[in-house]
């Protein structure tokens, strides 16, 4: 009879609106959520058996989605993350060089204990310029000594953070293992999972601002996640991920790698080394930028040493010894060319030139400061006081071409002010460099998760205009059922 | 069907990502007009912070050898003032010996000028400039001459040693107007020459190192900038000053005499020539010393202008941009709050 059937329909269209309005509810109140993805409701029509339409069937709740959106959102989130943590180790390793108004990158300090040795070379009986060398030569051992501590606490720092990004990354995994099974069986059971699927994106969304990620998709909505370079993180399972981290840098330490399932991904001979993520700039940072920072403060200490090395002025073709700077290995002079891995952090002052402990000052303008007791370093033997060759000497060695070890990534050679300049130009280009390519990065991130929005996102005006729809049809349906009542009523009056 | 669509939060964003921008821009440009300078020399500058900070290291170096050079140049202002007045009291003194040469009675009188100009002439070897002795070479902190006057000071001990042993008397003793002429000529060119030649010289008469100082003027350059009082223009006036004045001249006889003041004479002829050729020498290093001056004038103007370019800001341009950016964020804000008042809800 066709009254019961529009009766029927009318009723599924109601219970249908009621739906309806309910997930635009959860629209609503999901619309600041960065995570929320719109739902709808997938509606389906339904026939009786003569084949007539019998009315609306709720089909269950979808939530609209980009998967290749949303697969470069987690990608350019990865390779942000991991400049962002290169250029926060850059910033902080800057800090030795400052504005160059402050004169306190390593390169300046030469440029002012050159600019000392002049004035006491112009003046080589005056005690008060000698101590003003003395005390520029201090301030230049202070300042190697103190951006080794700085560069290898940033290293230490990124060791930590290493640490704290792997325990994320375990804790996140092990969310995305619930929310997966959850996911899995909903889906076998037609529940509806679309806010669990929400969750899992965004925990995938913070495991991809650790670690680079790619995922795949299986049935029953179920994801396995691989690192960028291949190494399952999930599947079914939580893999582990392992890292011991070292508490003491110093520029020879090397820190320990970080393991997927005992695979090395991040770290020294890594095998399958990931390429973005968080995790992967930290230990870019740690076992690379760092690093070689530290092989050129390293090198200008060399270069200092070398500069201020004695020659044998006898004649007798002994070895140079090292000079107003020294080092463990005195008195000879580090081998040339050679990187001595952590000398700018051993780098200190002679002895035998500090009348703090001990020494002459004079020394630093008569020379023998290696070995008083030599008289063949000596170069002013009858201890002249008006003495002004050796200071001379010294002034031109910062100009004079050297030879440095290649792997500080300069130029091997070069002068020693040349090459202190040229390593506050490395650090500082590569900040530059690094701001530079976050500026494109936070762009394209920006943008991906603008559109990712924009396409999943809720928008309340519109589901509010779809609200008065949803009214109207409501009260259509309502208004139907009362027709149809009135129609019985009419029916079985006629009846009576 | 939709065919422009955008999330609330989207919309929401979009605001507070440019406020945000905005904001940040407004402080530093802020910063660079109150401050001359750019925000963050190291990150704008990049690869050419390195030459930013060797340009300033250049730029206080050769500031640093334009200090050191004024004092080069007054060692050798000191210096050429010396030389000439011991110049003035050798052509004097040669005057008056040539005035007097033919008269012995004169003799007494050449020897109280001899003694005068013995004293200056060691009184201006023994100039002191900041504690250093100009004319002692390198060895800057010894007193380059005795006092001859001084019966004690090792000059006046040697050459009354010397006398005594050529001819077994003092010379203050009359005895000595028994000296031929000959014994003397011997004694001029043997003994007594020996002690202004070294090693002699360097024992008993000078305290000066032969090596002289020497200054760098330029970032490349570097000059001799003192004259030692071991020249041989000296030597020869220390002799010509001991001859007239300690040989017991008033008693010796004419003809000795004679060949003393001819020796005399001699001498004080290449002696005058020999410091003004010094001081010409350094003449000649004051102006190279005053060029080179000049030059790093030249040269720091363009550092600092480098530097400047390097590192500070055009105020003019900041304060247009930080304007407009100013009135950008107070459009944004206005914009933010007008969106944030559209809703449909308004309307329904």
């Amino acid at each position: 009879m066709s009254l019961s059937v529009a009766l029927q329909v009318a009723q599924s269209a109601l219970a249908a609106r009621q739906t309806e309005s309910s997930v635009i509810a959860r629209n609503v109140s999901g619309a600041q959520d960065p995570g929320y993805s719109r739902k709808s409701v997938l509606l389906s029509t339904t026939y009786t058996n003569s084949g007539q339409a019998g009315g609306t069937r709720v089909d269950g709740i979808s939530r609209v989605t980009d998967s290749a959106l949303y697969s470069s959102l987690l990608s350019s989130t990865s390779t942000g993350k991991s400049q962002e943590a290169v250029l926060a180790g850059l910033t902080r390793m800057s800090e030795t060089i400052g504005d160059t108004k402050l004169e306190m990158s390593p390169a300046a300090v030469l440029g002012e204990l050159k600019l000392s040795l002049q004035n006491f070379a112009s003046d080589p009986n005056n005690a008060i310029m000698a101590q003003d060398v003395l005390q520029n030569a201090k301030n230049t051992v202070q300042t190697l000594n103190s951006g080794t501590d700085l560069v290898q606490g940033v290293r230490a720092n990124a060791d930590a953070d290493m640490a704290t990004s792997v325990r994320q990354i375990n804790s996140l995994l092990g969310q995305l293992e619930d929310l997966n099974s959850v996911i899995v069986k909903g889906t076998q059971s037609g529940a509806d999972v679309t806010d669990t699927s929400d969750s899992r994106d965004r925990v995938l969304l913070a495991l991809s601002e650790e670690v680079g990620i790619t995922t795949l998709n299986r049935k029953d909505g179920d994801i396995v996640v691989y690192t960028d370079s291949g190494v399952t993180l999930f599947e079914t399972t939580a893999r582990d991920v392992s890292f011991a981290p070292t508490v003491v840098f110093d520029p020879t330490t090397t820190g320990n790698t970080v393991t997927i399932d005992g695979v090395p991904v991040a770290g020294p001979g890594s095998i399958m080394l990931i390429t973005s993520g968080r995790l992967h700039g930290l230990a870019e940072l740690r076992d690379d930028v760092a690093v070689t920072y530290q092989q050129q403060l390293d090198e200008v200490a060399r270069g200092l040493i070398e500069a201020f090395a004695e020659a044998d002025q006898s004649g007798g073709g002994g070895p140079d010894q090292a000079g107003l700077f020294t080092w463990s290995g005195a008195p000879a002079v580090p081998a040339t060319s050679t990187l001595v891995t952590g000398l700018a952090a051993e780098i200190e002052i002679n002895a035998n030139a500090d009348p703090d402990q001990g020494g002459d000052l004079d020394r630093i303008r008569d020379g023998g400061i290696s070995d008083p007791f030599d008289p063949n370093y000596d170069y002013n033997p009858a201890n002249s006081a008006g003495f002004p060759g050796r200071l001379q000497e010294l002034v031109s060695a910062f100009d004079t071409n050297r030879v440095f070890d290649a792997g500080a990534q300069l130029d091997p050679s070069d002068s020693l002010n040349g090459f202190a300049a040229s390593s506050v130009s490395w650090l500082e280009s590569g900040r530059k460099i690094m701001t530079g390519n976050i500026e494109v990065q936070t762009v394209i991130v920006g943008r991906t998760a603008e559109n990712l929005s924009n396409t999943t996102g809720v928008n309340i005006d519109e589901e509010m205009s779809l609200l008065l729809d949803i009214e109207r049809a409501y009260a259509a349906a309502s208004r139907l059922i009362s027709a149809v009542d009135s129609m019985l009523d009419d029916l079985l009056a006629a009846a009576r | 069907m939709k065919t422009t669509y955008i999330s609330t939060i989207s919309l929401a964003d979009a605001s507070r990502r440019q406020i945000m921008n905005q904001s940040t821009m407004v402080n530093k440009l802020g910063v660079e007009l109150s401050s001359g300078r750019k925000f963050d020399i190291g990150l704008d500058l990049g690869t050419k912070t390195g030459e930013s900070v060797s340009l300033r290291a250049e730029f206080h170096f050769l500031n640093g050898i334009m200090d050191t050079n004024a004092l080069t140049a007054s060692r050798l202002d000191v210096s050429q003032a010396a030389l000439g007045d011991v110049l003035q009291d050798a052509q004097d003194f040669m005057a008056s010996m040539v005035a007097l040469q033919e008269n012995p009675g004169s003799a007494e009188i050449v020897q109280a000028d001899a003694e005068g100009n013995m004293g200056l002439l060691i009184s201006r070897m023994n100039t002191e400039l900041n504690g250093n002795f100009v004319f002692a070479g390198i060895n800057t902190d010894q007193t380059p001459f005795a006092n001859y006057a001084n019966p004690a000071s090792p000059n006046k001990v040697a050459a009354d040693a010397a006398f005594l042993a050529e001819f077994g008397i003092a010379q203050t003793n009359p005895a000595v107007s028994g000296i031929t002429p000959a014994a003397m000529t011997t004694y001029l060119n043997g003994n007594f020459e020996a002690m202004f030649q070294n090693p002699a010289w360097g024992a008993s008469w000078s305290a000066a190192s032969d090596t002289v100082m020497t200054s760098r003027i330029s970032a490349s350059e570097t000059v001799t900038s003192s004259v030692s009082a071991n020249e041989q223009a000296f030597r020869d006036l220390a002799k010509v000053y001991t001859i007239m004045s300690d040989l017991g001249n008033e008693n010796l006889g004419a003809d000795a005499y004679g060949v003393v003041i001819g020796k005399a004479t001699e001498i004080l002829g290449g002696a005058i020539a020999g410091i003004t050729s010094e001081m010409g020498k350094l003449g000649n290093v004051q102006e190279q010393v005053k060029l080179a001056s000049s030059r790093l004038t030249v040269q720091t103007d363009i550092l600092n202008g480098r530097i400047n370019d390097l590192e500070n800001v055009n105020l003019e341009e900041t304060s247009v941009r930080l304007n407009t950016a100013l009135t950008q964020l107070e459009t944004t804000y206005a914009v933010t709050a007008r969106m944030q008042g559209l809703s449909i809800l308004n309307f329904i």
